[in-house]
């Protein structure tokens, strides 16, 4: 079947879409397909392949280069095997030879080469072929990307707030005060910034607008939207009307004639028209109709009420009852709307101010972000005449597209490629198209991917391209026990994937692979019962804060569960046997092969904590968690102190790391110098007999890292402390064996983050702190990521702890889902988009803060998009099983509520694997499927891997001194020489009197384009030279045989020595030769020691000069500029 | 090199050993030295006075011109004069279009080319190699040709002062007029047109000789290259190696280059650290490291000098990199873009400002300030900063903020020529003592980046000092960066046998050992991010150099360093952030043939394992930390105070740990300048509010509604006043507050309804507490507000700005939360109730004990005596907060929890 499928897929020919599930080789189809692209006589400029992240544009990139490496040097039988795997005709395959070993070097050498790119830098590159003429998209191509843009958002904010506090009476103050009083700082700050993420939309949904009307324009259509009367008064005009007064008597008449509760509730209805306005008598009103939430309370017919009412009095009174009910929640309907209006209003007045500064703050700086990029691309692409002549101007015509992970594809994108189709199909040259993709695997919806795309596109480019459609469910990666797992529980009617998209049952491409899944019972509080018990009861006697620490019932869940963690490690690592490689041989499971997964980052702590209690390593990659972990924040904590001597904290901090090591005896000497800094006390203490060596140490390192402050780099002056203070190894035996590879990766993380800074433009460690404190206050995708695994430098054996995002497109043997009962987070304060997959602009554009505020128009989308984000909650899921190769456990610990989540869909689906029984179960149970895949061997060790036992050069660890600084660096000083060399030049062929000469000065300078002051001092120097008798005959040409400046030579040793200039004398003289040097300032300013320098470097020229004109008497003189000059004896 | 030498000495051995008639023409001046000594060894002479050994443009350069020679930059303001007249662009773009537009036309003019007559046929021409049909992608190529063209036209028609490129045609022009010196030249490739055109009118007056300086003939290595990187790709690899095995059956590259890919940009630093150790050890003495990634190299650079090695570095940086230009830019910071506190301490901790003030003096009268401004929380503002050292009475940050400003008003205008400005900073910096008009000169002008920068400010002021263009600021401060950012820092001042260089500065050079750091595929060749004008096509066209030329000038460059060094090792990292990466085609290539052809790669694995043995020991030993656990210091006495309060009681409730380094060891973390108030900052303004209320009306209820709400809505905006001045989204705050502002005169009738009365706020308490053995112990605190009852009950009430759901936990366990427990101390006598009263945006509600107050009030100060006796008894204080107290724990990194097992 994959045959067929793969036939159909690489066929060069054909536009193809592949909907492919997890595990079965995407990548693998898509670089087969460039290769047949390229066997079949494509270009390599022809082929564009695209994806969403640099590291799968990079593997994909390394794999085509592997391949074709293979088809360039393998053996004939192998190149065979490989066309054939990839359905290359068997009849084809020996015409193709020699095409198949040609391409290596075809693609290493094409230009332009294969582009195999991520979307942003793509239309990175688009932009930067924008016409100069098309606006903002031609200027954008001049301007940098900024990645983090949280401080530009910060920026902008504080100048709109500073423009308002100008205008506290307009209209942006108002919304504001609005926004404010409604929501507060932090919900107003999110909504917005939601808001400002979401801008792309909001350009689209407003583009018809022409500038700066788009809010007004887009109120009135929501206005409309919502029904809304600026006018209306619900409440007023509700109990305004006759009907529904009258109704209410006939009610309240029936009430009083009710239960008790029933005449309570005439009572409170008429003590309604007690109240001043109508929205009081309103809201009295509701609260005896209506439950809290909102809905009618509920009257049923009865025995009782019948006897007591009559037949027909009964059904009357539920009718009343049943029609002022509907009345009050149409009112409180009509009311919602107006109070989301008006919130909208509010909103996006203020949002779109904030977005207009946040986005004339980037054009200043000249700078875009990722968003702005999209949204230009797009608008380029879209004019027809703009498309045209960027595709024209591209280096690369491309005529076959390739879309990866397209179920990441947002509306925007897809509309632009539309755009990119359509004017390469207009110009003639229609590519063909191919996109591989599985929207069940779609969880980037927080970053605008839109799942549904991808149905979409699939017919779109069938109608375009007459693309053939595909699907493939085999997965070969799964072992079959999780397929069954997959199967069912996607299949579940109650789960929703039946919905839309679908789901097509999976298989497992090895049917032989062992697996197991493993649901472990919840983590519950150990002492629930008896603290209860103890609450009611009045209370013996206090904590003692000193001798029991306050008990946290989460902290202890989450113990128990790091527990589970632990042992459940302990059990499988060495013992069971996992396949390893293609060719699945079996070996015993390392740290390595287990993949933690968690939903959310937050609360790691508890299981990291108790697995290097137990020794077990582990590397936690937590996106944007390096500048929190621990050394980063003691390197921080040292930096800050060397910017801020004062910082007490900061001081102490540094050092209680392990980096000094000192310890609470230490600072507790500190404390006791009761007067001063800190700094101030550790230098009072370093003095005395009695400090302790690590305090003592600490001084000592510390003096110099502060007197260097300012005057090195910060890389080399962090390096210098990494070096001198032996950081990396310190941290190594400080902390516990299992973390020591993180942490190190995290030091040498944060080094390389100082390296960053200072190849960036204008750099200072005060700059760099701040800009540390700043991230670390960033969102995570916009702050640092720890460390990686390379950079621990030895592949270290450690399990690995990811979340789900941060897992997708990896795999292992073995993979914990911990923290599996935890529930999605809430939402709200954010913008509510509907835009369909087919809709060239979203239908709907509003923006929300709490969902019982939304208005009845906006429900109907909020419902669509909560059914897309509950979809998307189980596409999480689906990511997190389907990465196991073979074994899956389950984990997590007890919480309120009773909403479904994933460890009650999988405790649900193992049940019913097993056939058992929901009601069988009491959850208390470890529950299995699939044999285990316990070892006959005997277990074996798996601790931590030594260092390399390399023994190094006992040389290379030691230092070697080399190289050395030249005293006077030879920059102005050999600039000076040569310059004058050049006035000299100049006026020697002029007559030259000490007050002046023909030569244009003002000429003169601009020729050398000197600076006046330089030029000045040149030049007086050289007419006191020039002018000066004594030094006629060294210059008049007429006294002389030869002269020449700057004259050059090599001696036998290698050097190289410049003459100032050398003079000859003619034959009838004693035919000597001169060696003249200059030298700034006078005679008399120059100390004895460095004339003498001076006569030892000239005799040593005249040595050499001597040697060149053998039998020539040579002298030497030295020329003070200022005045004076000395003579070196003949050398000969 | 040797053969070429030999050739030239044998032409003019009469001449020996002054060659001083003959030039040599080298590609770069770095080569002189070694070129200079392959003659003399060739002449075999003790000394050889040199020919003039140089560059092409170096000679040219010496040749006067009688024509004025327009500067770069003031050419580049010619032009942005010209585009600027067109309104084309945005003021923020031209800039960056004209150095677009200088660079092209230089390359047309180095490689002569004319554009079309008219702008029609040239827009044509652009059409047609663009294959773009006309109709649809019409106006922007018209665009694109009129810009180019009318530019063009204008800038060449005008007679005048020349641009550079143009003086460097007309040198030459010069120079092949007058030539009559034999003409030797050694760098066969990369000339433009211009330049070969005057080779060609040279060689019709004097003879002109180009050697090739690799022409090794045919021998093995150069074979070995020519089959690896041939110039068609007509026979396929396989088939090349095999005929290069059967001429050379045994590789001569194997023992000459090797490749070694390092796993991480950490690693890859220390390839190259040991690799150039090693090569030191075995005595090599001339090491060049050819850098292809700059950030690695610099790693490496740190590494070496851990080893005491130093580099000589060739390759240099850009200005705008050097803390010198940080001095300039943050001043330019904090004159023109209002002062942020951040800047303003940037600047005055800078080791190059107010040379005339002693460091250590200066030093300690900033981190005095800064304390100031922290304390006092001012954001930004000069004149902000003044009044806040006048406020303290600090005569020297006085004195300093005042040199600023007055510095500052110089460049206190709309618009300025750019020329003006720079003449403006150069004053504003001597008023600052960042520069220094007397001799000995400020430590920026000492030092060697700085002066490099005050030089080329300077010439670039003189350049332009005849244009008077008026620019604003803002755009002669991109002006200014662009200008930073293309200036080029080299460091001359370290002589060493290891050079940091870049290709274009190796060819004819003698090397012991080569380097090639960082050869990935995307450093080399890297992508060239595309121009603005035109593309690849169009460069054939036109006859500019492509791409593909340049890819031909580095395998050209490759090859010579291969051939000419016995020992060359290429250095990649194969992943890079967690990502895969690629090796650079070029040696890609050779390895694939080297496979073929002898069965085995170029790879080098154990350098790898070796460099992370190599790394040099730290220069002091010391003992290495003990592994970090769980601490719990035992406080001697003296540290204990007897004053404690409810929030340090509830601290040590907590976590004693952070109870000890809080308040025994009395660390805190600094205050940082805050932009906006925060929460606690906001409970404290309503408490104000509340309690200047009540005591201007302790009876609510006498007041009308109205009024009552319009008093306290007076008392709350004096309250907030303060911070929205200092930043207007404090309003937040007060809108959160006000629509309260109602109910709570509400909930203030109704309990005076039932005869509770405001007694007093913010009422400052104390109390001495004897312990069981004892000790006394000063409890103090203030307690929010009282109110009495009838009867003279008492209710002790504490203002929250937290969520009712909040304080309902803090009162089921009330005995962990010793607030209210301690405020029914401090009152002195038994009282009536204790409340938490919530101000949240939910309502205002009160939450009081459900406990016996004074009993828990009793039992929560006999806790304190019996845990101020284990104090002093030596008890010790464990670090042991659960997470939700960690969280906001500022002490984490004294107790080091994370670290613990
Ligand atoms: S971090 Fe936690 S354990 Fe450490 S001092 Fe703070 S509260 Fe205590």
């Amino acid at each position: 079947m994959s045959g067929n499928l793969n036939n159909a897929a690489l066929n060069p020919q054909n536009s193809v879409v592949v909907e492919a599930c997890a595990g079965s080789g995407k990548t693998w189809l898509l670089v087969s397909r460039i290769v047949r692209l390229l066997l079949a006589g494509a270009r390599p400029s022809d082929i564009l392949a695209i994806t969403f992240t640099r590291k799968a544009a990079q593997e994909m990139a390394v794999r085509l280069r592997e391949w074709l490496y293979l088809l360039a040097t393998a053996p004939e039988g192998d190149v065979r095997q490989f066309l054939l795997e990839r359905e290359v005709p068997r009849a084809q395959i020996d015409s193709l030879l020699p095409r198949a070993r040609g391409l290596y070097e075809a693609f290493l050498t094409a230009q332009p080469p294969v582009t195999i790119t991520t979307f942003h830098s793509w239309f990175l590159q688009l932009l930067r072929r924008a016409p100069l003429d098309a606006g903002a998209a031609g200027a954008a191509g001049n301007s940098a990307l900024v990645e983090q843009t949280a401080t530009l958002v910060s920026d902008a904010w504080q100048r709109y707030a500073n423009r308002l506090a100008r205008e506290p009476a307009g209209n942006d103050a108002r919304a504001l005060d609005e926004l404010f009083t409604r929501i507060g700082l932090e919900s107003t700050r999110n909504l917005l910034r939601n808001f400002m993420q979401r801008r792309a939309d909001w350009w689209a949904a407003t583009a018809e607008a022409g500038e700066g009307g788009a809010v007004e324009q887009h109120l009135k259509k929501l206005q409309a939207e919502f029904a809304v009367d600026a006018l209306a008064d619900p409440c007023g005009s509700l109990l305004s009307r006759a009907d529904f007064l009258s109704q209410i008597q006939d009610y309240e008449e029936f009430l009083s004639q009710g239960t008790p509760t029933e005449q309570k509730a005439a009572v409170a209805l008429m003590a309604a028209w007690d109240y001043d306005t109508a929205r009081e008598r309103f809201d009295a009103l509701c609260k005896v109709l209506l439950t809290s939430t909102q809905t009618p309370r509920v009257k049923k017919p009865g025995k009782a009420q019948r006897e007591r009412l009559g037949a027909e009095g009964e059904a009357r009174y539920l009718q009343l009852h049943e029609r002022l009910c509907a009345g009050a929640i149409e009112a409180l309907g009509a009311l919602r709307d107006i109070e989301a209006y008006t919130f909208n209003a509010a909103a996006l007045t203020c949002g779109a101010a904030l977005l207009d500064t946040y986005q004339a703050i980037k054009r200043e700086r000249q700078v875009i972000d990722y968003g702005d990029i999209e949204w230009q691309v797009y608008r380029l692409l879209a004019g027809d005449e703009h498309a045209a002549y960027v595709q024209a101007k591209l280096d690369a015509r491309y005529r076959h597209i390739l879309l990866d992970e397209f179920q990441d594809t947002n509306p925007l994108q897809w509309l632009t490629l539309k755009a990119w189709f359509t004017a390469a199909a207009e110009s003639g040259s229609a590519p063909t198209v191919f996109l591989v993709g599985d929207p069940k695997q779609s969880i980037y919806r927080f970053r605008r991917a839109e799942s549904r795309l991808f149905a979409h596109a699939a017919s779109d480019l069938t109608a375009m391209f007459g693309a053939v459609q595909l699907s493939q469910d085999e997965s070969r990666r799964c072992a079959p026990v999780v397929i069954d797992l997959v199967n069912t529980l996607f299949r579940a009617p109650d789960c929703g994937y039946g919905g839309y998209g679908g789901f097509t049952r999976h298989t497992a491409h090895d049917a032989q692979k062992p697996g197991r899944i493993e649901v472990l019972p919840l983590a519950v509080n150990d002492d629930d019962a008896t603290r209860d018990a103890r609450d009611t009861a009045t209370p013996t006697a206090l904590r003692n804060p000193l001798l029991m620490p306050l008990p946290d019932k989460e902290d202890q869940r989450r113990a128990r569960e790091a527990e589970a963690l632990v042992a459940g490690i302990t059990r499988i690592v060495g013992a069971w046997q996992v396949a390893d490689g293609e060719a699945g041989i079996k070996r015993p499971a390392r740290y390595a092969d287990v993949l933690v997964l968690v939903r959310r980052r937050t609360h790691l702590e508890t299981y990291e904590r108790a697995l290097r209690q137990a020794g077990i390593p582990y590397l936690t990659s937590r996106q944007g968690g390096l500048l929190d972990t621990l050394e980063a924040r003691d390197i921080t904590a040292l930096l800050a102190f060397l910017i801020a001597p004062y910082s007490n904290l900061e001081l102490a901090h540094a050092l209680r790391s392990p980096v000094f090591g000192c310890s609470d005896e230490d600072l507790m000497a500190l404390a006791r110098l009761d007067n001063g800094t800190w700094w101030e006390r550790l230098g009072a203490c370093a003095s005395e007999p009695a400090c302790s060596a690590t305090l003592r140490r600490a001084h000592e390192l510390l003096t110099p890292w502060l007197a260097h402050v300012g005057a090195l780099p910060v890389h080399d002056q962090l390096d210098r402390i990494y070096f001198e203070a032996d950081v990396l190894r310190r941290y190594d035996a400080a902390v516990a064996p299992a973390a020591r590879g993180a942490v190190r990766a995290n030091l040498l993380a944060y080094l390389q983050r100082a390296l960053d800074n200072d190849a960036g433009r204008y750099p200072s460690l005060h700059k760099f702190i701040n800009e540390i404190s700043e991230l670390r206050n960033n969102p995570p995708e916009e702050s640092p990521a720890e460390g990686t695994i390379e950079a621990a430098g030895d592949a270290m054996n450690a399990v690995r702890i990811l979340t789900v995002h941060g897992a997708k497109g990896l795999e292992a043997p073995i993979v914990w889902m911990l923290d599996a009962n935890a529930t999605p987070p809430a939402r709200g304060y954010d913008a509510l988009i509907d835009w369909p997959p087919d809709a060239p602009a979203p239908v709907h554009f509003s923006l929300w803060g709490r969902k019982d505020e939304l208005s009845r128009a906006q429900r109907v989308h909020h419902a669509r998009e909560e059914d897309i984000a509950a979809r998307e909650d189980l596409n999480l899921l689906y990511v997190a099983v389907t990465r196991a190769k073979q074994v899956l456990i389950v984990s997590g610990s007890q919480r309120g509520g009773e909403a479904e989540t994933w460890y009650s869909r999988i405790r649900h689906t193992v049940l019913s694997l097993n056939q058992t029984t929901h009601d069988e179960d009491d959850g208390t149970r470890a529950l299995a499927y699939g044999a285990a895949l316990a070892s006959p061997t005997p277990r074996a060790s798996d601790a931590l891997p030594l260092t390399p036992a390399a023994t190094p050069d006992p040389r290379m660890t030691q230092p070697m001194p080399t190289g050395k600084r030249i005293v006077t660096p030879a920059g102005a000083g050999l600039r000076y020489g040569t310059q004058f060399h050049r006035v000299i030049d100049r006026l020697a062929t002029e007559t030259v009197t000490a007050t002046g000469t023909g030569v244009d000065a003002a000429a003169l300078r601009r020729e050398l384009a000197l600076p006046q002051t330089e030029f000045d001092a040149l030049w007086r120097d050289a007419l006191l030279v020039l002018g000066d008798p004594q030094y006629r005959r060294y210059f008049d040409g007429t006294q002389l045989r030869r002269a020449a400046n700057e004259v050059q030579l090599v001696t036998e040793a290698g050097e190289n020595l410049r003459i100032d200039r050398l003079v000859e004398f003619d034959d009838n003289g004693d035919r000597e030769v001169w060696v003249l040097d200059y030298k700034t300032g006078s005679l008399d300013g120059v100390t004895q020691p460095l004339l003498a320098d001076y006569r030892a470097q000239v005799a040593a020229y005249c040595t050499q000069v001597a040697r060149a004109f053998p039998g020539r008497p040579v002298h030497g003189l030295i020329i003070f500029a200022g005045g004076g000059n000395v003579s070196v004896p003949s050398c000969v | 090199m040797a053969g070429a030498a030999r050739e030239v000495i044998g032409r003019h051995h009469t001449a020996l050993p002054d060659l001083r008639q003959l030039v040599v023409l080298i590609p770069d001046l770095h080569a002189a030295g070694d070129v200079a000594r392959a003659l003399r060894h060739a002449a075999a002479v003790p000394v050889l006075l040199l020919p003039r050994i140089t560059t092409l443009r170096a000679w040219a350069g010496e040749v006067m011109l009688t024509q004025p020679v327009l500067g770069g930059a003031a050419r580049e303001m010619l032009l942005y004069r010209a585009l600027a007249a067109r309104h084309w662009f945005e003021e923020q773009d031209l800039w960056a279009v004209c150095a677009e537009l200088a660079a092209l036309f230089d390359e047309l003019t180095r490689q002569r080319v004319t554009l079309a007559a008219t702008q029609a046929e040239f827009s044509a021409q652009l059409a047609k190699v663009y294959r773009a049909s006309g109709r649809r992608a019409g106006t922007s190529l018209d665009f694109e040709a009129q810009l180019v063209h009318d530019l063009w036209r204008a800038f060449n028609q005008a007679g005048g002062a020349l641009d550079a490129e143009s003086a460097y045609a007309a040198r030459l022009a010069q120079l092949a007029q007058d030539a009559s010196t034999p003409l030797y030249v050694l760098a066969p490739q990369g000339w433009s047109r211009a330049e070969q055109a005057f080779l060609e009118r040279y060689a019709e007056r004097a003879p002109v000789w180009v050697l090739q300086p690799d022409s090794a003939a045919a021998d093995a290595l150069s074979q070995t290259l020519a089959a690896a990187w041939p110039h068609t790709l007509d026979t396929d690899l396989s088939r090349r190696a095999r005929a290069l095995h059967a001429f050379h059956p045994a590789s001569v590259l194997s023992a000459r280059l090797r490749i070694a890919a390092a796993a991480s940009a950490e690693n890859h630093a220390q390839l190259i650290d040991h690799a150039v150790r090693v090569r030191l050890a075995a005595g090599k003495r001339r090491i060049a490291v050819v850098v292809q990634d700059r950030l690695v190299a610099r790693r490496a650079r740190a590494l070496l000098e851990r080893a005491g090695v130093l580099v000589a570095d060739e390759a240099g940086w850009a200005l705008s990199t050097v803390s010198a230009a940080t001095v300039i830019a943050r001043w330019l910071d904090v004159a023109g873009s209002g002062c942020h506190h951040s800047d303003l301490f940037d600047l005055l901790k800078s080791p190059f400002i107010f040379h005339d003030w002693p460091r250590d003096a200066r030093e300690s009268v900033v981190q005095r300030f800064e304390q100031r401004v922290r304390a006092d929380n001012v954001a930004a503002g000069l004149e902000n900063f003044i009044a806040l050292a006048e406020r303290h009475d600090d005569a020297e940050a006085r004195q300093m903020l005042l040199r600023l400003q007055r510095a500052a008003r110089r460049l206190e205008r709309r618009r300025a020529p750019i020329a003006q400005w720079l003449t403006l900073l150069d004053e504003s910096l001597v008023e600052t003592g960042i520069c220094n008009t007397g001799r000995e000169g400020s430590a920026l002008q000492n030092d060697a980046a700085g002066e490099q920068l005050l030089e080329l400010l300077a010439r670039l002021r003189d350049e332009l000092a005849g244009d008077n263009l008026a620019v604003t600021f803002a755009d002669w401060r991109r002006w200014l960066a662009r200008a930073l950012e293309g200036a080029v820092f080299r460091d001359r001042s370290i002589d060493s046998p290891v050079v940091f260089t870049f290709p274009a500065a190796t060819p004819l050079r003698a090397f012991d050992a080569v380097i090639i750091a960082g050869a990935d595929a995307a450093h080399l060749p890297g992508v060239e991010t595309a121009a603005l004008f035109f593309n690849q096509n169009v460069r054939a066209e036109l006859g500019l150099r492509t791409r593909a030329d340049n890819l031909l000038e580095i395998e050209a460059s490759l090859c010579s360093l291969i051939l000419n060094c016995g020992d060359v090792l290429v250095t990649w990292q194969h992943t890079h952030d967690g990502e895969q990466n690629l090796l650079s085609p070029f040696f890609e290539r050779l390895n694939a043939l080297h496979a073929l052809a002898y069965g085995t790669l170029l790879d080098d694995h154990e350098l790898v394992a070796q460099a992370a043995a190599s790394i040099v020991e730290a220069p002091r030993a010391a003992a290495r930390p003990p592994t970090t656990g769980q601490v719990a210091p035992i406080t001697p006495n003296y540290l204990i105070l007897n004053v404690i309060s409810a929030s340090s009681y509830n601290t040590l409730m907590a976590c004693p740990y952070q109870f000890y380094a809080r308040h025994l060891l009395r660390l805190a973390q600094l205050d940082d300048v805050q932009e906006l108030i925060d929460k606690s900052d906001y409970g404290t303004a309503v408490h104000a509010a509340l309690t200047a209320f009540h005591r201007a009306h302790p009876r609510v209820s006498d007041l009308p509604l109205a009024q009552a709400v319009q008093a306290l809505e007076t008392a709350t905006e004096t309250a907030f006043r303060a911070a929205i001045a200092a930043n207007y989204l404090a309003r937040a705050w007060l809108a959160r507050w006000k629509p309260l502002i109602p109910q709570y005169i509400e909930w203030q009738r109704a309990r005076e309804a039932a005869s509770w009365h405001f007694a007093a706020g913010e009422s400052s308490k104390s109390l001495v507490i004897v312990t069981p053995q004892g000790r006394t112990l000063n409890l103090r605190g203030r307690i929010d507000r009282v109110d009495a009852g009838t009867d003279g009950a008492i209710t002790v009430i504490d203002y929250k700005t937290q969520r009712q759901e909040v304080l309902r936990k803090k009162v089921a366990a009330p005995s962990e939360d010793v607030q209210l427990p301690v405020y029914a101390l401090l009152w002195g006598g038994p009282v009536a109730a204790a409340l938490f009263l919530s101000l949240e945006r939910e309502g205002i509600a009160s939450i009081d004990v459900r406990e016996d107050i004074n009993v828990l009030a009793e039992e929560t100060r006999q806790r304190l005596g019996v845990l101020y006796d284990s104090l002093h008894e030596g008890a010790p204080l464990p670090a042991q907060g659960a997470s939700t107290v960690c969280q906001y724990c500022d002490m984490e990194g004294l107790c080091r929890r994370r670290y613990w097992p």
